[in-house]
């Protein structure tokens, strides 16, 4: 059923095509990381419209399917973007709110009385958040942070509804012209797989030097 | 203080939404653009028609529509779009023009322009493996597994069969698999659609039976909002037809009649 001389033609096709799959990913998990960490902060507030508005905005994101939010941002909103930087912002604003809630488990880790000893010594409300919680904090959720990337290489797939040319979109194109569905979607999954692990491995190794480190 | 911080939070984002909103509408419906180009929606998933190969949106409709630019000395913007969202967007005036492999139908034509079919006499073909019972009309579909391409003409016409146990498969390469792996009886398409499949594999497998019913043939699209637009493509596609440049793209993609 597998015809091996079609999956070893298309695979430069597909290689070519894991370059905007990556950079879904990376820009994704980027904007999602910088934005999870201000949301959790925002979360956190004093200033409670903020506080409602994040958290309308978490509960939202968190409760509905990526897909739906992919297509509202294309066609609901009609950004006059390009179908891959919608992608981007999507993904992107998706993993935010769950990137938020690993944050907030992050910061609710770093025990309390060392918050009320920075008090002691007067450091302000922001200098405690800087100094005292963010870098413990970040440092408990690294490794949650890396799962976020390899999980995004996932969800990137999701692109392909708003005509995105990644790698699962150019597997259905490559079916639509060699009507092989089963090899060229093998080749597909190798792709995925080989992303995902080698990344895996990656992570691990340097959190062994992190835990060597510390 | 609070109250005041709140006031100020809210028209912060009023302000926001208000200017993206006018940002977007002076982008989409920019006039001066619209003047010099056709603005065409497809869904590159639909061979012979439009399709994705090596990272190009190609196929009939795609070429069909850049002559007609080329002739009316108009550029052609091609936005690939999916399936479903092809007729909302030419209903919201994001696109002018559909180039797809669209058919023309009762309720389509209500709402928009469809121009002359450029493919007509065009059949629909119920697909069957060799050594399973064949299928040459709806009554010996009845209690069968049948599958068909999302969305198209075919689905239009076998939804409003009674009796049928009907899976809408997304394109003609699952289907095809869906019937060599035994997950349907029986494939119904248009011979346009699956023409290109059999050109490249071996018909032998199959048995191909013409049904009496076809398809309402293959148009262009228009929005009723541009009905000077409908009329000039319409007399330049004559001008195709009549000087065989239709003809020869169908040769060229494989449409022999």
């Amino acid at each position: 059923m597998i015809n091996f001389d079609l999956l070893l033609k298309s695979l430069p096709q597909l290689i070519y095509a894991c370059k905007n799959t990556l950079i879904i990913a990376f820009f994704s998990t980027l904007i999602g990381m910088t934005g999870g960490t201000l949301v959790a902060l925002g979360l956190r507030s004093t200033f409670s419209p903020l506080r409602w508005f994040l958290k309308t905005y978490t509960t939202v994101v968190r409760g509905t399917p990526m897909v739906v939010q992919i297509v509202f941002l294309y066609y609901g909103l009609q950004l006059p973007l390009a179908p891959i930087v919608v992608a981007i912002i999507a993904i992107g604003l998706n993993s935010c709110a769950y990137v938020s809630q690993v944050i907030t488990a992050g910061i609710n880790a770093v025990s309390k009385g060392q918050v009320e000893a920075a008090q002691v010594m007067g450091f302000t409300h922001i200098q405690i958040m800087r100094y005292i919680i963010l870098p413990q904090a970040l440092r408990v959720v690294l490794p949650a942070l890396g799962n976020e990337f390899i999980t995004l290489i996932k969800d990137s797939s999701l692109a392909y509804i708003i005509g995105v040319n990644e790698l699962f979109k150019e597997g259905r194109n490559l079916t639509n012209v060699t009507y092989d569905v089963l090899t060229i979607y093998l080749a597909v999954t190798l792709l995925y797989l080989i992303m995902t692990y080698s990344l895996t491995l990656l992570l691990q190794a340097t959190e062994k030097r992190w835990d060597a480190s510390c | 203080m609070k109250s005041t911080k709140l006031v100020l939070f809210v028209i912060a984002i009023g302000l926001t939404c208000y200017i993206a909103y006018h940002s977007i509408r002076r982008n989409t419906l920019a006039p001066s653009k619209e003047d010099t180009t056709l603005i065409v929606g497809t869904a590159d998933d639909y061979p012979p028609f439009s399709f994705n190969k090596d990272g190009k949106i190609v196929g009939l409709d795609i070429d069909l529509i850049k002559e007609l630019g080329h002739r009316m000395t108009q550029k052609v913007e091609i936005k690939n779009l999916s399936f479903d969202a092809l007729l909302l967007e030419l209903e919201r005036g994001t696109i002018q023009i559909i180039a797809a492999g669209l058919s023309p139908s009762k309720e389509r034509e209500k709402k928009f322009f469809f121009t002359t079919p450029h493919i007509s006499g065009d059949p629909f073909i119920a697909l069957t493996l060799k050594n399973a019972p064949s299928a040459s009309s709806i009554a010996q579909m009845q209690g069968k597994i049948v599958a068909v391409n999302d969305g198209y003409t075919v689905d239009n016409f076998m939804s409003k069969q009674k009796g049928i146990n009907l899976r809408r498969l997304e394109n003609v390469a699952q289907a095809i698999l869906a019937l060599k792996t035994g997950k349907i009886d029986i494939f119904v398409t248009a011979y346009s659609a699956i023409q290109p499949y059999l050109k490249q594999h071996n018909k032998e497998d199959f048995t191909l039976n013409t049904l009496e019913h076809e398809s309402e043939g293959v148009a262009l699209v228009v929005s009723k909002k541009h009905p000077k637009l409908f009329q000039r493509l319409e007399a330049t596609l004559l001008e195709l037809k009549e000087d065989g440049t239709i003809v020869d793209l169908k040769r060229k993609w494989g449409m022999n009649d």
